[in-house]
C-alpha cells in the first residue's frame, strides 16, 4: 500500500512531468492543490484525458463514467 | 467570379453497406447500417466494440499477388471504387490525354506499418506502402495516369479537399479529367486513438441524437470529374455540377471544433461566393455530423449564424449512421451517396434517431428514413482534426428547374497576376533572417541535421511536445511574415497551403510506441492528434490566427511547388488575395527507415531537413499599397509518369509550364532542379543535354535532399537571385559559371521518387 506522499510523487513525476512532458517545471514546484487547467498547469482537455489514463495505468484503477468528449 | 461548372460523370464506392453503388443505395433505402461488432482486431480493452467494417473483402478477388504486395489496404479500396467510377464515366484513356488523381486520406498506409508491430528494422517491402503519398502514387501507377497526382492529407476533410483540388486542376487547364475522392481502411492504432480521446460511442452512432459519440468506419469513394461543357458534348451521364467549394481553418484546437462553428461557416461562405448564387437557393446540407458532443452543436451553430432565419427551411442530415465515420474518405462517401439519393429524388437520413440532444434541435433534420425532396442547390460539409474544414456547393440536376440549356458559358474574367512578397527558410544554410543566398558559396556543411529550438527563437510560438517539423515550419512562416513588404496583413483573411510528405514521424514514433509499450487500450491521447499529417498546418494556423483557404498535402518530392500552385489557384479564383505557402521535412529514426524503403539511401545526397515559406499575393492588391513583387509566378506544368519514363514526364511538365506561362524556351535564363538522384539520374542528364543553352543547376549537393521542402528551397534561392542588384547578381552568375549577364526568368523543376514532376516559371 502506497502512502499519500508516494502517490503524490507518482502523479507529479511519472504522470505530469514524464508522461505529459511538462517543461520548465520540476515535480517539487507543483503544489498539491495546483489546478490542472487555466492559470495552474494550463493543461487542455486532451492532456486531461492522458492524466486519467496515466492514473489508471499507474494505480491499476478504472475511472468510470468519464464523459465522452469532443473531437470532430 | 465564374463558378466552377465541373460535372461529376462517374461514381465508385466501397463501404460497410455495399461494395458498389447499387448495393450501397439499396441498403440506405432500407435504412440499414453497416455499424456492427468489430471483427478484424481485438476490441476488448476499448470503450466501444463496434465499427463499420467492410465485410467479405478479398484482395485476391481484385488483385494478383504481385499487385497486392504493392498496395496498402487503403490503396486497394481506392482501386476498386475508381474502377467502378471510370467504367461508368466511360473515360477513354487514349482520348483524354491528361487524367489526374486527387486522393484524400486520413491514415492511408498505416496498416502496412502497424501490422509490423515495430518501429525499427522494418520490412522494406511492406514499409514502401506506408508513406501517405504512396496511396495516391500507387493508385495513379495502377491506372497509368499522366496528369496531376496528389494525396491530400487534411484528415477528415481530406476527400472534400481532394474534390476541390481536382476542380481547380480542371478549371485552370492542368487536366482533362480528374479522379477525386478518398479512402481509409480500418486501423487498430486509429481506433485506439479515438478510444483514448473517449470519442467512441458504444452504440451505433446517431448524430444530433441523445447519446453522443462516433462510430468509426472504413471505405472509399471516388468521382470522375470533367468540364461540364465537355460532359454534355459527349453525352455523358451528369450526376451533378460542382459550382464552388470552400476550405478554411478554425485556428482553434487540434481536435475540438471552434465552439461557434466559425470555421465551417467560413468554408460554406467561400463555396457559395464561388458558386455565385444566393444563399437562399440552398435547400439541403449534408453535414459532417460525427455524433460527438462538441462537433454537432458547433456545426449547427455556425450554419445558423450564416444562414440566419432561413436555416430553419434547410433540410439537414448526417449520413454517418449508415456507414460510420470514414475519416479521409468521409467527404467523398457522403457526397457520392448524397448524389445517389438525389438521383432518386431523395435525401439521405440520420438513422437510429430518437430525440435531439441539447443544441442539436433543428426543425428540418432528416431522420430515420430518406425524405422525398429535390433541392435546387446543396452543400456537403466536413471538418477535421487540425481545424480544417471543407464545403462543396453543387447544383442538383434532378431539380425541376434544371436544364442543361440554362447553363451559361463562362464570361471573360480579368486575369490576375500572382506575386511573391516575402520568404523565409529554417535550414542549416539559412541566415537568422531566413535568407539563403549568401551562405551557398561556402563549403557545404558536414551534416544537414538541424539544431533548432523554436523555444529559443520565440518562446511564445512554442508549445510543449511540439515536434521538430512544426517548430521549423512555424519559424519559417514567422520569417516570411516578418520579411514581407506587405503591411497590415489580416491573418484571419489569408490562406495557408502546406506540403509535408510524411508529417512528423517523431510524433508518430511516440504515438505508435505508446501502443507497443502500453497496449492499444492505453494509447497516448496527447500524441494521437499528431498522427494526422495536417496537424502541422493546423498548429501554424492556430499560432498565426490564419483562417482562410487552408489545405495540406503529400506528394513525396513536389510538395513545395504543389503548395505554390494551389495557393495560386485559390487567389486566381478570388478566395482571398494573400496566401502563405510552405513545406517542411523532419529527420528521425523512423524517417530513415522509410528512406531505406523508398530507396532514397541510394541517392548521392545526404538527407536534409528544414522548412521554407513564401508569401503570395494578387499583384493588384499589392499595387494599391504601392508595392512591387519580388517576382511573379508565371505558370505551372505537372505530369505523373504513369505510362512514361522520367525524361518524358519532365518534358511534359516543362512543356505544359511554358504554355501555361506563355513563355518560349529562349526566354528562360536559368533552371533550378530539385532532383533525387535515384530515379531521375538519366532524366537530369537528358534535360541538360536538351536545354544545352540554359544553365540547369541543382542545389541538393549543398542543402541535402529534402523530400517536401527541396523545391521551395530552390524557389527561394531563385527569388533571392532575381532580387539582387545587378552587380551582385552578375558576380553570383559568374560564381555559378553561367553564360548569362542578366537574369529575368527562371524555371524551377522538381521530381518525386515515384515519378511525379512539376515545373514553375517565375519572372522578375
Amino acid at each position: 500500500m502506497k502512502s499519500i506522499s508516494e502517490i503524490k510523487e507518482i502523479i507529479k513525476v511519472n504522470i505530469l512531468i514524464e508522461r505529459l512532458e511538462l517543461e520548465d517545471i520540476e515535480a517539487d514546484e507543483i503544489e498539491d492543490e495546483e489546478p490542472l487547467f487555466g492559470d495552474g498547469l494550463g493543461l487542455d482537455s486532451v492532456e486531461a484525458l492522458d492524466v486519467v489514463a496515466g492514473v489508471e495505468a499507474e494505480f491499476g484503477v478504472k475511472v468510470n463514467r468519464f464523459p465522452r468528449l469532443q473531437p470532430k | 467570379m465564374n463558378s466552377l461548372k465541373v460535372a461529376v460523370t462517374g461514381i465508385g464506392i466501397l463501404t460497410s453497406i455495399g461494395h458498389n453503388k447499387e448495393e450501397v443505395f439499396q441498403n440506405m433505402l432500407d435504412n440499414q447500417t453497416g455499424i456492427g461488432p468489430i471483427q478484424s482486431f481485438d476490441v476488448q480493452e476499448f470503450i466501444s466494440q463496434i465499427g463499420a467494417e467492410i465485410s467479405s473483402f478479398q484482395p485476391s478477388d481484385h488483385f494478383t499477388p504481385e499487385e497486392q504486395k504493392g498496395l496498402d489496404r487503403c490503396a486497394q479500396y481506392a482501386v476498386v471504387s475508381i474502377k467502378e467510377a471510370l467504367e461508368e464515366a466511360r473515360v477513354d484513356q487514349t482520348v483524354e490525354k491528361t487524367i489526374g488523381l486527387a486522393f484524400g486520406t486520413c491514415n492511408g498506409g498505416l496498416n502496412s506499418l502497424e501490422e509490423q508491430r515495430a518501429l525499427q528494422e522494418l520490412d522494406l517491402e511492406k514499409t514502401r506502402n506506408y508513406p501517405f503519398y504512396q496511396q495516391g502514387d500507387a493508385v495513379a501507377k495502377y491506372f497509368g495516369l499522366t496528369g496531376p497526382v496528389i494525396t491530400l492529407n487534411t484528415a477528415c476533410a481530406a476527400s472534400g479537399n481532394a474534390i476541390g483540388y481536382a476542380c481547380d486542376m480542371i478549371r485552370h487547364g492542368f487536366a482533362d479529367v480528374m479522379i477525386a475522392g478518398g479512402s481509409d481502411s480500418m486501423s487498430t492504432s486509429v481506433y485506439a486513438g479515438f478510444n483514448a480521446l473517449k470519442a467512441l460511442n458504444d452504440q451505433p452512432c446517431s448524430p444530433y441524437n441523445e447519446q453522443y459519440g462516433l462510430s468509426l468506419g472504413e471505405g472509399s469513394a471516388f468521382l470522375v470529374l470533367e468540364p461540364l461543357e465537355k460532359a454534355l458534348a459527349r453525352d455523358a451521364k451528369v450526376y451533378t455540377v460542382v459550382e464552388g467549394y470552400g476550405l478554411s481553418s478554425d485556428a482553434y484546437h487540434e481536435t475540438a471544433p471552434q465552439p461557434e462553428g466559425q470555421g465551417i461557416r467560413k468554408a460554406v461562405e467561400m463555396a457559395i461566393e464561388q458558386g455565385n448564387i444566393s444563399k437562399d437557393e440552398i435547400d439541403y446540407i449534408n453535414t459532417h455530423g460525427t455524433g460527438t458532443k462538441a462537433n454537432d452543436p458547433a456545426e449547427l451553430r455556425g450554419l445558423r449564424a450564416y444562414f440566419g432565419k432561413q436555416f430553419d427551411n434547410i433540410y439537414v442530415s448526417s449520413s454517418k449512421a449508415y456507414f460510420g465515420h470514414n475519416l479521409g474518405a468521409a467527404a467523398a462517401i457522403e457526397y457520392a451517396t448524397t448524389l445517389l439519393a438525389l438521383e432518386q429524388g431523395l435525401l439521405p437520413a440520420t438513422l437510429h434517431f430518437s430525440q435531439a440532444r441539447e443544441g442539436c434541435n433543428h426543425p428540418k433534420l432528416v431522420t430515420n428514413e430518406m425524405k422525398s425532396y429535390k433541392p435546387k442547390y446543396f452543400l456537403c460539409n466536413n471538418s477535421a482534426f487540425g481545424g480544417h474544414n471543407s464545403s462543396i456547393l453543387s447544383k442538383n440536376v434532378y431539380h425541376p428547374a434544371f436544364s442543361p440549356a440554362t447553363i451559361t458559358t463562362s464570361s471573360a474574367e480579368e486575369k490576375k497576376r500572382i506575386g511573391v512578397y516575402g520568404y523565409g527558410t529554417i535550414h542549416r544554410l539559412a541566415d537568422h533572417d531566413g535568407t539563403l543566398l549568401s551562405n551557398l558559396h561556402q563549403d557545404s556543411p558536414t551534416t544537414f541535421q538541424l539544431d533548432f529550438s523554436l523555444k529559443e527563437y520565440n518562446r511564445s510560438l512554442y508549445e510543449r511536445r511540439m515536434n521538430p517539423l512544426t517548430q521549423y515550419s512555424i519559424a519559417a512562416c514567422d520569417l516570411a511574415l516578418k520579411n514581407t513588404s506587405l503591411s497590415n496583413i489580416d491573418n484571419e483573411q489569408i490562406g495557408l497551403v502546406y506540403g509535408t510528405s510524411r508529417g512528423s514521424l517523431k510524433s508518430a514514433e511516440k504515438y505508435l510506441g505508446s501502443i507497443l509499450e502500453r497496449g492499444a487500450g492505453n494509447a497516448s491521447s496527447v500524441y494521437f492528434p499528431d498522427m494526422v499529417l495536417n496537424s502541422t498546418a493546423g498548429k501554424l494556423a492556430k499560432k498565426f490566427g490564419i483562417k482562410g483557404f487552408s489545405s495540406s498535402h503529400s506528394s513525396g518530392g513536389i510538395d513545395g511547388l504543389q503548395a505554390i500552385l494551389y495557393g495560386m489557384t485559390s487567389i486566381l479564383d478570388g478566395k482571398q488575395s494573400t496566401v502563405l505557402v510552405g513545406a517542411g521535412d523532419e529527420r528521425s529514426g523512423l524517417s530513415d527507415e522509410i528512406d531505406r524503403a523508398m530507396n532514397l539511401q541510394n541517392s548521392s545526397y545526404e538527407i536534409g531537413e528544414g522548412s521554407t515559406f513564401i508569401l503570395l499575393a494578387d499583384t493588384k492588391v499589392a499595387e494599391e499599397k504601392g508595392l512591387d513583387p519580388i517576382a511573379t509566378i508565371e505558370g505551372f506544368g505537372q505530369a505523373f509518369s504513369g505510362q512514361n519514363d522520367m525524361d518524358q514526364t519532365i518534358q511534359h511538365a516543362v512543356e505544359q509550364c511554358l504554355q501555361n506561362a506563355n513563355l518560349s524556351e529562349d526566354e528562360i535564363d536559368f533552371i533550378f532542379y530539385h532532383n533525387n538522384n535515384v530515379t531521375d539520374i538519366d532524366a537530369f542528364l537528358q534535360l541538360k543535354e536538351r536545354l544545352g543553352h540554359i544553365p540547369v543547376y541543382t542545389l541538393n549537393h549543398l542543402c541535402g535532399y529534402m523530400e517536401s521542402n527541396g523545391s521551395l528551397f530552390h524557389a527561394q534561392v531563385a527569388l533571392e537571385l532575381l532580387a539582387l542588384p545587378k552587380e551582385e547578381q552578375q558576380s553570383m552568375i559568374h560564381a555559378f559559371g553561367w553564360p548569362k549577364n542578366d537574369l529575368r526568368t527562371g524555371l524551377i523543376i522538381t521530381t518525386s521518387i515515384n515519378g511525379n514532376s512539376m515545373a514553375m516559371a517565375i519572372r522578375k
